[in-house]
């Protein structure tokens, strides 16, 4: 009777002292997973895209894509992302990054800081974000352009989605 | 038999090689002596051994349940951490599921120097317009607009909770289609001198004053502008843009006349 009292003490000392160490670890991880909730990004969008070729009286504009970006999100993008071009839509694949055209740039030039975070897209809010091509940039397109009919593009930096490829809608198709 | 000590002068010796007699003080031990003796012996040996053991004393006592008390404080955080995991977890899991759904923000319209309230809180645009102060550097990009404010309710005086924590403010460039943050002091101006004068004049990025300035950078004075306040549940972190939203009010803003931007 003694020996089992004996025996029954053992085990459950076991079982508090195994219980313990798996709490532990399971705390660990519960704050990991906490902590990484405060960091999640926001979710961005593409609604849609489209290349607006440049005008023909302009002289060096090369034209620019625009991009409705909506934020699916509760929290808002303190910029706005760049844009990735590509002939695939594999992950890995190289391509063109383009740098939006800021509502503060001119800003940013004059006071030599960038004021760029300053511009945000809220929650619920769709913004028509332009994408200004250079030279390079026109070259870059043009080349995609020839080596396949279809162009890739998908929002870059830290955005809390799938990475979504969409495929570059060219005006003059349309018309 | 072993030595023990005479009753009388203490000294040890065998009593069987001595014939009965203390070498020492010439005791006689009787029969009767040496039981007496024996028995004052075992208990001596026994006041020894609880000596070291300190059997009646506090640290004996912990020593023998050293063992019993570990296990009951293992026990009490067992209990502990499982109940505080019990009711972690599940709001974890909650503010995943928000954070995966898309947001379902309410949209309300609201003018200036209308009351809005943000439970706890409540929230007044009091008045829009073009500081014209030296203190703000002259930029040839951008035009200064500034927006009055006045908070109240639950502790809006104290700096660790006030109206910050469930909502925040941008302005909508309507023609640009862009939102802007309000610029605090610190990126006005370079000059601490500056940012001094501008905290003292209640110049804020947030909703953390009883009565505060906005002031947002804008690229003319004369398009249409509005006032987007975001509020939701109140943030536990420390970031401007913790909270979740849940709902924006939209208040527009016209000029009225040259250099004062008021509401419609």
């Amino acid at each position: 009777m003694k020996q089992r009292g004996k025996k029954t003490k053992h085990i459950f000392i076991w079982v508090i002292s195994i219980l313990f160490i798996l709490e532990i670890i399971v705390l660990f991880f519960v704050a990991e997973w906490e902590g990484s909730l405060k960091r999640v990004e926001p979710k961005l969008q593409i609604e849609s895209v489209q290349w607006i070729p440049p005008n023909e009286n302009a002289s060096g504009e090369f034209g620019e894509i625009l991009v409705s970006i909506k934020n699916y999100s509760v929290k808002p993008k303190c910029y706005i992302p760049k844009l990735l071009l590509s002939n695939s839509n594999d992950e890995n694949a190289f391509g063109e990054m383009l740098m939006p055209n800021g509502y503060y740039d001119a800003l940013s030039a004059e006071c030599a800081v960038d004021y760029s975070s300053s511009e945000i897209i809220p929650p619920g809010a769709t913004v028509d974000a332009h994408y200004r091509l250079t030279e390079q940039d026109a070259r870059e397109l043009d080349a995609m352009i020839s080596a396949d009919d279809t162009v890739y593009v998908r929002l870059s930096g830290y955005i809390s989605e799938d990475k979504i490829y969409y495929k570059l809608q060219m005006q003059q198709e349309e018309e | 038999m072993g030595k023990k000590r005479c009753p009388q002068c203490g000294k040890k010796f065998d009593f069987e090689l001595s014939g009965w007699i203390c070498p020492e003080c010439g005791l006689v031990i009787l029969g009767s002596t040496e039981e007496k003796v024996f028995q004052q012996e075992e208990l001596r040996k026994k006041a020894e051994i609880n000596k070291r053991n300190n059997k009646y004393g506090f640290k004996y006592y912990l020593k023998k349940r050293f063992f019993t008390m570990l296990v009951s404080v293992l026990l009490i955080f067992v209990i502990t951490f499982g109940i505080g995991l019990s009711v972690k977890i599940p709001d974890l899991v909650r503010k995943q599921k928000d954070i995966e759904k898309d947001a379902v923000i309410k949209s309300t319209s609201a003018e200036m120097g209308e009351l809005i309230s943000i439970a706890p809180y409540t929230l007044e645009f009091t008045r829009a317009f073009a500081p014209d102060w030296d203190i703000l550097p002259r930029l040839d990009s951008v035009y200064y607009l500034a927006v009055d404010y006045v908070a109240a309710g639950k502790d809006q005086e104290s700096v660790l909770n006030n109206l910050s924590d469930a909502a925040w403010v941008c302005l909508h460039d309507i023609e640009a289609d862009s939102y802007l943050a309000p610029q605090s002091a610190y990126q006005l101006t370079g000059s601490e001198v500056n940012q001094t004068a501008l905290r003292q004049m209640n110049v804020t990025g947030e909703l953390d004053k009883k009565e505060g300035t906005l002031i947002y950078m804008v690229q003319s004075l004369g398009r249409e502008y509005e006032l987007c306040v975001f509020a939701g549940s109140e943030a536990d972190g420390y970031g401007r843009y913790d909270i979740s939203v849940n709902e924006q009010y939209t208040i527009p803003l016209k000029i009225t006349e040259q250099g004062t931007v008021n509401g419609s």
